[in-house]
């Protein structure tokens, strides 16, 4: 089974909450994760991601930093106020003026680098995606 | 034709000289008479003699500041010079100068004669009432290359108080006379010798209304005076003026102006117009090389005609320069012919081009009416009027005018080399600001770009795991391929826009406002709008074009922006905007730029436009921009570039040909 199978067979059943302002890199990325997730809600940006993300609290979160409205940071701070355990993957394009120091505080899973490269996105994601699963397990086992 | 001259002693004695020489029976007679005596009564009292013994002659009459008759120079004397033509026909006529208009008066007098064979025309007009240059102006309405002008501009022995000029029987204190001479037979040549050096520093007439002059190089004129000559000679004005005139060159030709008045202002009155803007030397008159320049006149004239008559209008200042030596100028060419004429306020000249008001020189009109020319014997030639060369005072004159003119170049080559270095100095903050709006544009392109490279990137991930998932269809390829290819052209337009941002000044021309704030919206637009700052353009007055460099503008814009750019980079705030508005009313057109990104800090509001002055940490802002900005608006555009601060955050507001 090749990685990328593995990964689907991680991810199928989970969702995800992708945040990005730019309308054909978020088409374009949407596309790629439709392709594992159960379910991918989209945001256009911080304010809208966080009214869906009352609604569907998605496995995961994938969001750009800079934003209109509300910008990543702020948002990543409001969902931490009511679910600390939320898992986060960033991402960010290299050389960009956000405040590095304030984002690696925030405990996220994960950074990608914009333009992003395949393989560090599977990974990541295969690694990010564990860790959810493992999770899960564990909250069902100590149910039974 | 002839002429013949006496020097008056008494009525009795002038009627006999009239009547023996037979000119009350002449028909073409011109009388010209030149009187160092400025009244009223006696100037009355000679023209009424003459006009009621030569009832048919042409009577003009004018005081002097000296006379000349043959090679003798005289002072208050009277000279009177009667010409008689043979093939010529005569016409005189006199105008008032009655609205203060010198112009209207050279226009109404010369209108007064006909053209027709008009070969010269000789006019005098009172000295210090009177616009010589404007004058002269007026009379080029018909004169214009038709023929020669020439006369001079009526003395008072250098009182400045009451210059008279006479015509048949008639006195007038305000107002021009002439003569004309009509003849298809008539050879007549006009020559003038200067001999004036010019010294000291060229400067410019900075407030000048006419022949009145305010100021010279920002200062009152009597402070210019008093700086360069001193004291004791800057009081001795207007009377020394004519010693130390003004020199200006126009068409090739170096023109001096003397001043005949002081006013009560502090202006000096000069004997001709001197135009603001126009550029001026001192002059200072060396005796010795105004001889020796005058010793060839003779020959230029000759060259064309061989005169019969020879009449001189020179400057009142020769006679007080040369002094005794003033009859030397005139040695050679009363060896000729007959001469006579007087000492001016003022002679006229003309030339192919124009008429002039001249100062300080010796103008010249040769007549005759034969076809004889005459060759000069070599003797004439080589006459050496055993001038003084060694002549102490000449020496010194030589010298100190060597001196001022050396040290005036030194001092010019000093300033020269200090301008070269502030040159440098400029050409080296604009490289550095040049190179710092370079980085501002990579900065730009950075951002412009980043996302096209996402999108390029994401796509070339999808097909990949689509097709490593065996989900690759060709519809997809097809899309993808169509996609990439689009995202290519943005960017690559987007080279080409910012490639006409930073290619190297542009023609000056005429362009429209909206368009550049369009332009600089295409490529700094999505940088703005990636810092969260909404911009909102402004139109209200959607044709205003400008004159100039539009990158220019784009520049001083560009700044402007990028620094509110930064500013909101500091800032806390959901509702970032920067207002561009191209203002309503047409003049003076205006650019305001608004932000509401905090403004500008009271205490260094001042500063904002000195070069070097920056906020921004180091490395960041090279502190060039502001200052470069109002350079471009006020250099390229006439205009300025104001801040005002407002609540919020701070208004830029350009403007544009202020001074048009």
């Amino acid at each position: 089974m090749s990685i990328n199978e593995e990964l689907r067979e991680l991810t199928k059943e989970l969702t995800v909450l992708y945040v990005e302002d730019e309308s054909n890199t978020r088409s374009q990325i949407s596309q790629i994760l439709q392709l594992f997730f159960k379910e991918v809600l989209v945001g256009i940006n911080g304010e809208e991601a966080l009214e869906i993300y009352k609604k569907n609290h998605t496995d995961l979160i994938m969001t750009d930093l800079t934003m209109p409205k509300m910008d990543g940071l702020t948002m990543i701070k409001e969902i931490r106020k009511t679910n600390s355990a939320q898992h986060i993957i960033v991402l960010t394009a290299h050389n960009s003026s956000e405040n590095l120091m304030e984002t690696i505080d925030l405990q996220l899973d994960g950074f990608l680098l914009k333009p992003i490269k395949m393989d560090k996105l599977i990974t990541l994601l295969f690694k990010v995606a564990k860790i959810i699963t493992l999770e899960q397990k564990n909250i069902n086992n100590e149910d039974i | 034709m002839y002429t013949i001259t006496h020097k008056y002693i008494d009525n009795k004695k002038l009627i006999k000289w009239i009547h023996e020489n037979n000119l009350s029976k002449e028909e073409e007679c011109l009388v010209q008479f030149f009187s160092g005596i400025p009244t009223e009564e006696f100037m009355q009292e000679i023209t009424t003699i003459l006009y009621q013994n030569l009832p048919s002659a042409h009577i003009l009459g004018t005081t002097t500041d000296g006379e000349i008759q043959g090679d003798t120079v005289s002072n208050g004397q009277v000279i009177i010079s009667a010409s008689v033509f043979q093939k010529s026909k005569l016409k005189s006529n006199i105008a008032l100068h009655e609205k203060e208009n010198s112009f209207i008066l050279g226009k109404d007098l010369v209108h007064k004669f006909d053209c027709k064979d008009m070969k010269v025309m000789i006019c005098f007009t009172t000295g210090i009432t009177i616009n010589g240059e404007i004058f002269l102006k007026g009379v080029k309405t018909l004169s214009e290359n038709n023929f020669i002008v020439t006369g001079g501009m009526a003395g008072d022995n250098a009182k400045f108080e009451n210059t008279i000029i006479s015509y048949n029987g008639q006195i007038i204190t305000d107002g021009a006379i002439a003569v004309t001479i009509h003849s298809k037979y008539l050879h007549v040549a006009n020559s003038y010798k200067f001999g004036w050096e010019s010294v000291g520093l060229p400067m410019r007439i900075t407030k000048s209304k006419r022949n009145r002059v305010y100021e010279i190089d920002n200062m009152p004129i009597m402070d210019i005076y008093k700086k360069y000559f001193g004291q004791t000679v800057a009081q001795l004005l207007p009377a020394i003026g004519i010693q130390i005139p003004l020199m200006i060159e126009r068409h090739g030709k170096k023109i001096a102006r003397a001043s005949i008045n002081k006013l009560e202002d502090g202006s000096l009155l000069f004997a001709g117009n001197i135009i603001e803007g126009e550029i001026v030397r001192f002059g200072v008159g060396q005796p010795e090389k105004i001889i020796n320049d005058s010793k060839f006149i003779c020959h230029e004239i000759e060259e064309t005609i061989n005169p019969e008559s020879i009449f001189v209008y020179s400057c009142m200042a020769r006679r007080r320069l040369l002094d005794t030596k003033s009859h030397l100028e005139l040695i050679s060419i009363a060896k000729k012919c007959s001469v006579s004429g007087f000492f001016t306020y003022g002679e006229f000249f003309s030339d192919e081009h124009d008429n002039y008001l001249f100062n300080e020189t010796m103008t010249l009109l040769a007549m005759s009416e034969s076809n004889e020319r005459v060759i000069i014997p070599d003797t004439i030639k080589n006459t050496n009027y055993n001038i003084d060369t060694n002549n102490n005072d000449n020496i010194i004159v030589n010298a100190l005018t060597h001196m001022t003119n050396v040290i005036a170049v030194e001092w010019k080559k000093k300033l020269n080399s200090e301008i070269e270095k502030n040159k440098e100095r400029e050409q080296a903050s604009f490289q550095k600001n040049k190179l710092a709006q370079m980085g501002e544009m990579i900065g730009m392109i950075a951002h412009q770009w980043r996302q096209p490279l996402n999108a390029i990137s994401a796509t070339g991930i999808n097909i990949s795991l689509l097709s490593s998932m065996g989900k690759l269809e060709d519809d997809k390829i097809q899309e993808s391929s169509e996609f990439i290819q689009k995202q290519c052209q943005n960017m690559s337009a987007t080279i080409d826009t910012f490639m006409n941002f930073v290619k190297p000044a542009k023609e000056s021309k005429v362009f429209q406002l909206t368009h550049t704030i369009e332009s600089i919206m295409q490529i700094m637009g999505t940088q703005l709008s990636n810092h969260n700052i909404k911009v909102i353009v402004k139109v209200e007055h959607e044709n205003a074009v400008i004159m100039g460099y539009e990158d220019l503008l784009e520049q001083v814009i560009i700044n402007i922006l990028s620094n509110a750019r930064d500013a909101f980079e500091e800032l806390e705030c959901n509702d970032k905007f920067i207002t561009i508005t191209i203002c309503a009313q047409k003049e003076p057109l205006c650019i305001m730029i608004e932000d509401n990104a905090g403004g500008i800090p009271k205490e260094i509001k001042e500063k904002i436009f000195n070069p070097y002055f920056t906020t921004k940490e180091q490395g960041k802002g090279t502190g060039i921009g502001l200052f470069m900005s109002m350079d471009i608006m006020k250099k390229s555009f006439k205009g300025d570039l104001e801040y005002i601060p407002t609540k919020e955050g701070s208004i830029f507001k350009m403007l544009f040909n202020l001074n048009k």
